[in-house]
């Protein structure tokens, strides 16, 4: 695993945990934002070994990135699904967007 | 004369996905000396003269091919002139997800024969690097350490997840 790795694993936490921060209500903050830091430990270096496995297409890997997200979200914070699901998929566009403007 | 099928590859980068630099590489050999090569496609602009040992580019979407020219002989200036007995290239590693740490592809070719019919390559090393230089390391240590952060986050979330506090209905 190379430096540039763990430099893209950390950007990808901190926008994710920055934005379902955003999201969440504000009694449940703290919790929402300790859930994107270990959910997002748990779906980057998995999602990543498969992409470079080419073990399946990389529209596959980010959806099921969000579907396992969100049900992390619903599960800890105990937030709606709605709720979960959106803060799932904004915080992934989000990090998914800053990927790219950096290249 | 090594004929192999050409993938072809879209030269539009899809959302999502970023350019990769593919390079190639001609391992110098008993085979290299005495001859002259030139990567030309079969379609489109760019007849390059090739230097053994050092990497030059090419296109699998204008079909570049590998020539060889018997020293003093003339190079066509255009890929119209090129007979069509240049070797086909490997395929091209275009683009990536945005996400995909590869930046960089350097694959060695070996030449195996040349005479004036043709050219006969093979692929002997594909190297892959990150968007820093360094190699793309995908062993089992780089495998064992991002499992061990997933587990760490598993095992985090599972924590919490016992550990969970109830929100109020007015935030849900």
């Amino acid at each position: 695993m190379s430096a540039l790795y763990l430099q893209l694993l950390a950007l990808t936490v901190a926008s994710e945990v920055l934005v379902a921060t955003l999201l969440a209500p504000a009694a449940s903050r703290a919790r929402t934002a300790a859930t994107a830091l270990l959910a997002n430990l748990t779906t980057h270096p998995v999602g990543a070994l498969l992409l470079i496995g080419s073990v399946a297409p990389f529209a596959l890997l980010e959806f099921l990135v969000i579907v396992a997200e969100a049900i992390a979200y619903r599960r800890v914070t105990g937030l709606t699904l709605q709720r979960s699901t959106l803060i799932a998929i904004v915080a992934n566009c989000a990090s998914l967007a800053l990927a790219a403007v950096i290249g | 004369m090594l004929t192999l099928a050409l993938a072809s590859a879209p030269d539009l980068l899809f959302p999502g996905h970023k350019r990769v630099l593919h390079q190639l590489l001609l391992q110098s050999g008993p085979a290299t000396s005495g001859w002259t090569f030139v990567a030309a496609p079969t379609a489109g602009f760019g007849v390059e003269v090739v230097t053994v040992g050092e990497p030059f580019a090419f296109s699998s979407k204008y079909g570049t091919r590998l020539h060889a020219f018997r020293p003093g002989a003339t190079i066509p200036a255009s890929w119209n002139d090129f007979v069509n007995t240049g070797a086909a290239l490997p395929a091209e590693i275009h683009s990536v997800p945005v996400m995909h740490p590869l930046a960089r592809v350097l694959t060695t070719l070996r030449v195996l024969a040349v005479d004036d019919r043709g050219i006969a390559v093979e692929v002997v090393d594909e190297q892959r690097f990150d968007a820093s230089g360094a190699p793309l390391y995908t062993g089992i240590g780089a495998a064992a350490l991002q499992l061990g952060i997933a587990a760490i986050g598993l095992a985090g979330l599972v924590l919490i997840t016992r550990r969970r506090a109830p929100v109020a209905p007015r935030h849900r």
